[in-house]
């Protein structure tokens, strides 16, 4: 079990935005032996935060010369993280990324020697998806007695961060995993119908460059395919190879996250489905902070973690989230229509 | 002057249509976390 350097009830974040101040918010209120540090680039949103948070929250170096390291750092600002998280994981320690770019998660996955060594431990991709995704995904799979397909779909956006990232992701390159292997199709292709929990309902989702491709095939290594797609509107893909024509909203709206396995059980193929209907900034920062205090307790390895690996305590996790307050939902009554 | 009516006709291609059709019956119900 990992073993953080500095004082063990004491946690950065790092990002004040919409994620940020929630996640902050998420970890005082479920863990009462906890202190934060804020750590932003804008004095004042810090200032802002911590005055909202009362006297368990203070600013980075606030305490001057001597004071502790923290047990864990959570990179909640928009990416890169990869050298922030190299510096605590050199210092041994831990770390939490709701990174959501390819690259970053990427380079990321990549420190897992680093965090090993240094005895820490680097969560990457504690966020609705990836992050919940992976969860939920590893509940249902826990149902088959074979998974070969994980199908992640999403709508809507967190802060303005996770806007742009969204208009991005619909101009980039899709990732795919078919047949055990990587491929590469244009972001914006692909349409499919997605029906997400009330009160969303259905919605034309395409392949985007989303990060779930690339981690649930190492979390679940017998998984055949994943894909990944998100939401748009007609004017969303027409500029997505565009920049941004309107400026974000500074919260993002009602989000959904819808997750669909398929395999074997007693010599049926089967597809189950489950999901949420939740503001996305709000369900990324309950699962950040669950992976935070689970870190602030010693309850996850050293190295790299990515949800829904199966040495984790996903249902211990999803319990959490469920007295944090995210519904999970499951589709029933009739078997998935989708083709993807 | 092609060039315009091929992007215009590939713009259009991509934005028309539905991805496919709801699920006619069936509907969500809150996820029973312990019953894996």
């Amino acid at each position: 079990m990992n073993a953080a350097a500095g004082t063990g009830r004491l946690v950065r974040v790092v990002g004040a935005g919409a994620v940020g101040a929630r996640l902050a918010r998420a970890i005082l209120a479920a863990e009462i032996s906890v202190d934060l540090e804020i750590d932003d680039v804008k004095p004042d949103v810090t200032r802002a935060l911590i005055t909202g948070l009362g006297d368990r929250a203070r600013a980075v170096g606030e305490l001057g010369v001597g004071q502790p390291d923290p047990a864990v750092v959570v990179l909640a600002r928009p990416k890169s993280h990869i050298e922030t998280a190299s510096k605590a994981l050199t210092a041994g320690i831990s770390v939490v990324s709701v990174c959501d770019d390819v690259d970053d998660v990427r380079s990321l996955m990549s420190l897992d020697r680093l965090a090993r060594r240094n005895n820490a431990t680097i969560v990457v991709g504690a966020a609705m998806s990836p992050g919940l995704s992976g969860l939920v995904a590893r509940h249902l799979a826990s149902r088959l007695e074979h998974l070969d397909e994980i199908h992640v779909a999403i709508h809507g956006t967190g802060g303005p961060e996770c806007a742009i990232q969204h208009h991005r992701a619909l101009g980039g390159t899709a990732l795919g995993w078919t047949d055990r292997a990587w491929m590469e199709r244009p972001a914006g292709s692909g349409r499919e119908l997605a029906w997400f929990p009330e009160p969303i309902g259905a919605k034309d989702c395409y392949r985007a460059e989303m990060v779930d491709p690339l981690v649930l095939p190492r979390a679940f290594p017998e998984v055949e395919r994943v894909s990944a797609r998100m939401s748009a509107t007609r004017r969303d893909r027409l500029t997505a190879r565009l920049p941004m024509l309107t400026p974000p909203h500074p919260e993002g709206g009602l989000g959904g996250l819808r997750v669909e396995v398929r395999g074997h059980r007693n010599g049926e193929r089967i597809a189950l489905v489950a999901g949420l209907a939740e503001r996305t900034a709000v369900a990324t920062a309950h699962v950040a902070a669950v992976f935070a205090l689970a870190l602030v307790h010693n309850e996850l390895p050293p190295g790299l973690v990515l949800p829904g690996d199966a040495a984790l305590d996903t249902e211990r996790l999803l319990d959490r989230l469920s007295a944090a307050g995210l519904v999970l939902h499951e589709f029933v009554g009739t078997e998935s229509r989708s083709s993807w | 002057m092609a060039l315009s009516m091929a992007g215009m006709i590939a713009g259009a291609l991509r934005i028309r249509g539905k991805g496919g059709v709801p699920p006619q019956n069936g509907g969500w119900r809150e996820l029973p976390l312990d019953e894996s």
